[in-house]
């Protein structure tokens, strides 16, 4: 939960450099941790996921924010 | 306001998000967020102090930021600085900005007005960085330099421990090279080309070899091979970095050749590139208080560093007393889809995708790293509070335009 919320502050004050080490250790952490999820859940958190990855990668910070904080930090608290 | 209402929408391709808080998307950008703009908001206030009365705002959004500062008691001015005036006409045709636009305590500003002077305290709406137009672009730059600086300079902290360590390993050279004071003021009224391994440095290199008598060449690292096999032997080499990958560019050397080169070196570099180099070697220190302990132990000067060895190169030109420095193939950027000159040994594989871009010498937006733009505005702040009498040059349009500097002529 710190590295997701690092991420998601990272992401909405413009810390690029912060956001993106925070984000990349958020997905070391979440590997275990899916692969003990539900086999139905798994296709949609891959789908996160990459959205969230995708929002990174043209830059669209605060919907990546959005992602973390609204949609991810649901599968977390679940 | 009308130089807002005058903007051109056509050049923005742009949709409402169907989220709970609907926000605008602007060439595929959120302009906020989508699902609560008011505790968005509210987290980037935490930028300016409580006790604050004058702020600047970079950027309005969807105006939830301007708003929740003027719920402050304290506030007496909110400067909004726009960055891009079709985002901010979008914006204004689609939300209501009465509950902060309305208040005498409002200011807008247009970015392209600014000249690139940041001030502080500063809060931004991020998404509008990426949004900027090419008039803002010096400004965005900078604003991104404030947001980044206090992460990257924990790499340069007394507790980095891969730094201490490097530092250590080194002190052995330190101990016995020279102060780079001693090469202060040895090229009064000179002129000083500083060669980096941008691609432009191709073009620049017969130019070079011609008129090689001409000029004093301090190379930076990355810049030595390719001088070299152009037959160019430079007056000194400066090497800052501690990443390992810079070993490369002195191995193979001839050293009879460059026995009699300086180096000028930061204590954090390979240990390699000091044991491999045949020359006189001086150690120069960075503001950085990572050296504050080595320092303490055998004090030297220092030199300015802000991320890029053309900075400290740069600053040890002015030391040296040029009345003119030239930059070749200091490009920041990725000019014809390059990162290096022919020869450097690395390739352009790093490149990658990248949406970061600045403005070269035509005008033009051109593909670089953040990290570059940052180098180059710190650049553009140095030369513009050097001494007014040393005249900077730039040898290319093809790289980043690098404001201060006139063109070299061919």
């Amino acid at each position: 939960m710190e590295t997701l919320n690092r991420a998601i502050k990272a992401f909405r004050l413009g810390i690029e450099g912060e956001a993106s080490e925070a984000l990349t250790q958020l997905i070391d952490q979440l590997a275990p941790i899916t692969s003990k999820l539900p086999t139905e859940i798994t296709p949609k958190l891959n789908l996160l996921l990459d959205e969230i990855l995708n929002a990174f990668s043209r830059k669209d910070y605060l919907w990546a924010a959005d992602l973390l904080e609204y949609e991810l930090n649901e599968y977390i608290i679940e | 306001m009308a130089e807002i209402l005058k903007s051109d929408l056509l050049q923005l391709q742009f949709e409402m998000s169907d989220t709970i808080d609907p926000t605008l998307i602007i060439n595929g950008i959120h302009l906020s967020s989508g699902y609560n703009q008011s505790s968005e908001a509210e987290l980037q206030t935490e930028r300016i102090p409580e006790f604050s009365t004058e702020v600047w705002v970079y950027g309005l959004a969807t105006g939830a930021l301007p708003y929740a500062l003027l719920q402050r008691v304290n506030i007496k001015k909110i400067h909004v600085v726009i960055l891009n005036p079709a985002v901010a006409l979008l914006s204004l045709t689609h939300f209501d900005h009465s509950d902060w636009l309305n208040d005498s305590r409002v200011e807008l500003r247009v970015g392209r007005e600014e000249n690139g002077k940041l001030h502080s305290p500063l809060t931004v709406c991020p998404a509008e960085l990426q949004l900027a137009d090419d008039d803002s672009a010096r400004l965005r730059d900078k604003i991104f330099l404030e947001l980044v600086s206090p992460y990257m300079n924990k790499r340069h902290s007394e507790d980095n421990s891969d730094i201490v360590e490097q530092i250590a390993r080194n002190t052995q050279y330190v101990a016995k090279d020279g102060d780079v004071k001693a090469l202060f003021n040895t090229k009064v009224g000179g002129s000083i080309i500083i060669a980096a391994a941008g691609p432009s440095l191709d073009k620049s290199l017969p130019k070079m070899v011609v008129e090689r008598e001409k000029y004093f060449i301090i190379a930076v690292n990355s810049a030595l091979k390719p001088l070299l096999a152009a037959s160019i032997i430079p007056d000194l080499v400066i090497v800052i970095d501690d990443d390992p990958k810079i070993v490369s560019s002195f191995q193979a050397l001839n050293t009879e050749q460059l026995k009699s080169l300086p180096l000028v070196y930061f204590p954090r570099v390979p240990s390699e590139i000091l044991s491999l180099w045949s020359g006189p070697r001086f150690t120069a220190y960075s503001q950085y208080r990572s050296y504050d302990s080595i320092r303490k132990q055998y004090p030297k000067t220092n030199l300015f560093a802000s991320g890029s060895v053309l900075h400290t190169a740069t600053d040890l030109a002015v030391k040296m007393g040029a009345k003119q420095i030239i930059f070749v193939g200091a490009d920041l950027a990725f000019s014809n889809g390059q990162i290096y000159a022919k020869g450097t040994g690395w390739g352009d594989d790093e490149i990658g995708a990248t949406q970061h871009w600045v403005l070269d010498g035509y005008g033009n937006r051109i593909p670089t790293r953040a990290s570059f733009r940052g180098y180059l505005r710190d650049l553009e702040d140095y030369i513009e509070q050097a001494p007014a009498e040393v005249e900077f040059i730039n040898s290319s349009k093809e790289g980043a335009n690098i404001a201060g500097t006139m063109l070299w002529k061919h």
